[in-house]
């Protein structure tokens, strides 16, 4: 069994005033594949390193199964990590690379073998097994360190940021396949980014990190569909969630969202969130599909908005946007009419709003 | 106690249980310094690294920055972060390892990264050593309650003459620093040093010339270096293979590591393992990385 437990964890540097993880508390379920994810400097390579012990723990208890690994040493940890620059010997070939920590543990020769032709199966890298890492490209080193990390069977994967140095078409097609090898492999895997589109296509479920504290641990949709406060909602979606100030109103039994000159009429199932904050100024929040055009966009569920240019991705329309001096990006299908620029309604799913309180930046509603 | 012509090594008992928590001295080195030699004193968390000179110059390389050593100073730098020495001539270098609240305190939290930077503490240190020398020729042990008292004593006598090592520190060029950073991280898994200079962005020839401009010896020695001090802690593990060993810090083939082992230590690769066996024991096990491949 391989859940991991962090109970009250911190982690301070040497010379560091301020943790850099402080008291983190989380859970991690035996064979689930979370994400950590959050803006550079946010701890969560930190954290993924207490896993590994290649950080040690100031304060706090971390077990991996029942067992407190705070004093055990990687080596007695069965964890395999794969990291970022991948790591690998450049003057020892594929084999000897996918082979070098079962060789450290002294594993048989026959079984060594066994688990790297396996390996190089699964990850298609039969044919490069003689090659050295300069002679292959940035996605088949990147299996080559999963390969060497898979051989080990061990019972927990750490990954930090592995798809980084990968162009964007590698990288996608990375994704899929280290979505494949955790379906395959069965066992539980740590993943950090801080690429939100990694963190929601692959993950059972995602850790939001900032300056060291959780934000939100849950499922990718989740997460999407009801952020706890303005940074997840921010981070997670792209393009992000389009955010305006409005103030909330209430006349003739129905409470309104006032944007300059418009009244966007709030759906009831959000008036008793709303309520202590009549009178007073919140951010609402749109993701740019819940936005629409036409003839649907009619007294008390649009805005009037100044178009300024498209883009066309294919599928779908970026339209670019400023609705009372807030730029907003509006995604519609390609097969939808492209408005022209200059002033236009814009139609807003009031089922769909967000609200966001403006001091504790917590969500009010959703 | 460790001892060569080059080397003395002192390792006091460990005091009391009360007292340990407060100052107690881990190990306590006087190296013989030879020119264009690095000495790099590894990561170990919590602890504090006091050098001292009583010869030579030498410039110590600490968590991006660099601060010379004359003959007659003395420095403190938190041993959370590696620290590496380069001696542009012969000379006399003492090294204490400590740790406890009472170094915490002396040393303050505001100096820790950059080091305290002590212009006349050599002498203090010197004279700990001596005394430390001197009751372990008389009784072969030292004990810990005696050289946490001697610890103390010559850290109040430093106390308040240091100044922050920033005042005489020189900040190195990015690439510098990044390079360091680089090596440091990843000796065992560089392409030489073109894949350095690729992975930084700048052409071998510059970093080259930039690098032993502030660093005092070109990049290639410094990593041989850095592999060779790691190939020392798996040697001194002593259930490696020199084969493996060889592999595992990026080396090639086998006779060459052998041969840069043995211009850096003046010891076969073997006779390292024979003379230093199991002498990683009270080195840090948690911070070793390649156990995680």
């Amino acid at each position: 069994m391989a859940s991991i437990s962090f109970k009250n964890v911190t982690k301070i540097y040497d010379g560091a005033t301020t943790p850099v993880v402080p008291n983190l508390n989380l859970e991690i379920k035996d064979k689930e594949f979370v994400i950590l994810v959050g803006p550079s400097g946010c701890g969560k390579s930190t954290t993924l390193r207490m896993i590994a012990g290649l950080e040690t723990i100031t304060e706090g208890e971390l077990y991996i199964g029942d067992r407190l690994v705070n004093k055990i040493p990687p080596k007695d940890r069965d964890i395999a990590m794969v990291f970022q620059n991948y790591a690998l010997y450049p003057h020892m070939n594929v084999y000897k690379n996918i082979a070098f920590g079962l060789n450290l543990r002294k594993v048989d020769k026959d079984e060594i073998d066994r688990r790297v032709h396996e390996a190089a199966k699964i990850l298609d890298l039969e044919h490069l097994l003689s090659r050295k890492p300069k002679e292959l490209s940035g996605g088949q080193r990147q299996r080559v360190a999963l390969g060497r990390a898979m051989v080990r069977q061990p019972s927990v994967f750490l990954l930090d940021e592995p798809l980084s140095n990968l162009d964007a078409k590698l990288r996608a097609s990375m994704r899929t396949e280290i979505a494949r090898l955790h379906q395959k492999l069965d066992t539980t895997f740590v993943y950090v980014t801080h690429d939100q589109t990694e963190a929601m296509t692959m993950g059972d479920r995602i850790v939001v990190m900032k300056d060291g504290v959780i934000q939100q641990y849950d499922t990718p949709q989740v997460l999407y569909d009801t952020p706890v406060n303005l940074f997840v909602a921010g981070f997670i979606g792209s393009p992000q969630m389009n955010f305006m100030d409005v103030e909330i109103e209430k006349k003739d039994n129905q409470i309104y969202a006032v944007l300059g000159q418009d009244k966007l009429a709030v759906p009831k199932f959000k008036w008793d969130a709303l309520a202590p904050y009549v009178g007073k100024h919140v951010t609402m929040g749109f993701r740019p599909e819940d936005f629409f055009i036409g003839e649907k966009a009619g007294e008390g569920n649009s805005m009037s908005a100044q178009m300024t240019f498209s883009e066309l991705l294919g599928a779908d329309y970026n339209l670019y946007m400023y609705v009372n001096d807030n730029r907003i990006i509006v995604k519609i299908p390609a097969t939808a009419e492209q408005p022209a620029s200059g002033p236009l309604k814009l139609g807003a799913d009031m089922d769909k709003a967000h609200f966001f309180d403006k001091e504790s930046q917590k969500a009010i509603c959703h | 106690m460790e001892y060569s012509d080059q080397f003395c090594s002192l390792e006091p008992e460990a005091p009391d249980a009360c007292i340990s928590g407060l100052l107690c001295i881990l190990r306590a080195d006087k190296i013989c310094l030879n020119e264009g030699v690095m000495y790099a004193f590894p990561e170990r968390q919590g602890c504090w690294y006091l050098f001292a000179l009583e010869k030579g110059n030498v410039q110590m390389t600490h968590n991006g920055g660099h601060v010379n050593l004359k003959k007659g100073n003395a420095a403190a730098f938190s041993a959370g972060e590696s620290v590496t020495v380069f001696p542009s001539a012969g000379g006399i270098l003492y090294m204490l390892c400590m740790q406890g609240t009472v170094a915490d305190t002396l040393f303050p939290a505001a100096a820790k990264k950059g080091g305290l930077f002590f212009p006349s503490g050599g002498y203090r240190v010197t004279v700990l050593f001596a005394s430390l020398l001197a009751q372990w020729e008389h009784q072969r042990k030292i004990s810990g309650e005696t050289a946490s008292a001697a610890a103390y004593e010559m850290l109040t006598g430093l106390y308040g003459t240091g100044v922050p090592s920033g005042d005489s520190r020189k900040q190195m060029p990015q690439v510098v620093a990044d390079a360091i950073r680089i090596m440091q991280q990843d000796f065992a898994f560089l392409d030489g040093i073109g894949d350095l200079a690729d992975r930084l962005d700048v052409s071998q020839e510059y970093l080259t010339r930039t690098f032993g401009k502030h660093v005092g010896l070109p990049p290639g020695k410094y990593l041989n270096q850095l592999k060779i001090e790691y190939a020392k802690l798996l040697l001194r593990q002593g259930n490696h293979s020199v084969s493996f060993v060889a592999d595992a810090c990026g080396f090639a083939n086998g006779n060459y590591f052998a041969k840069v082992f043995k211009n850096v230590t003046g010891l076969s690769p073997a006779q390292y393992m024979k003379n230093h066996k199991d002498q990683a024991a009270g080195e840090d096990p948690m911070l070793d990385p390649f156990y995680v491949l």
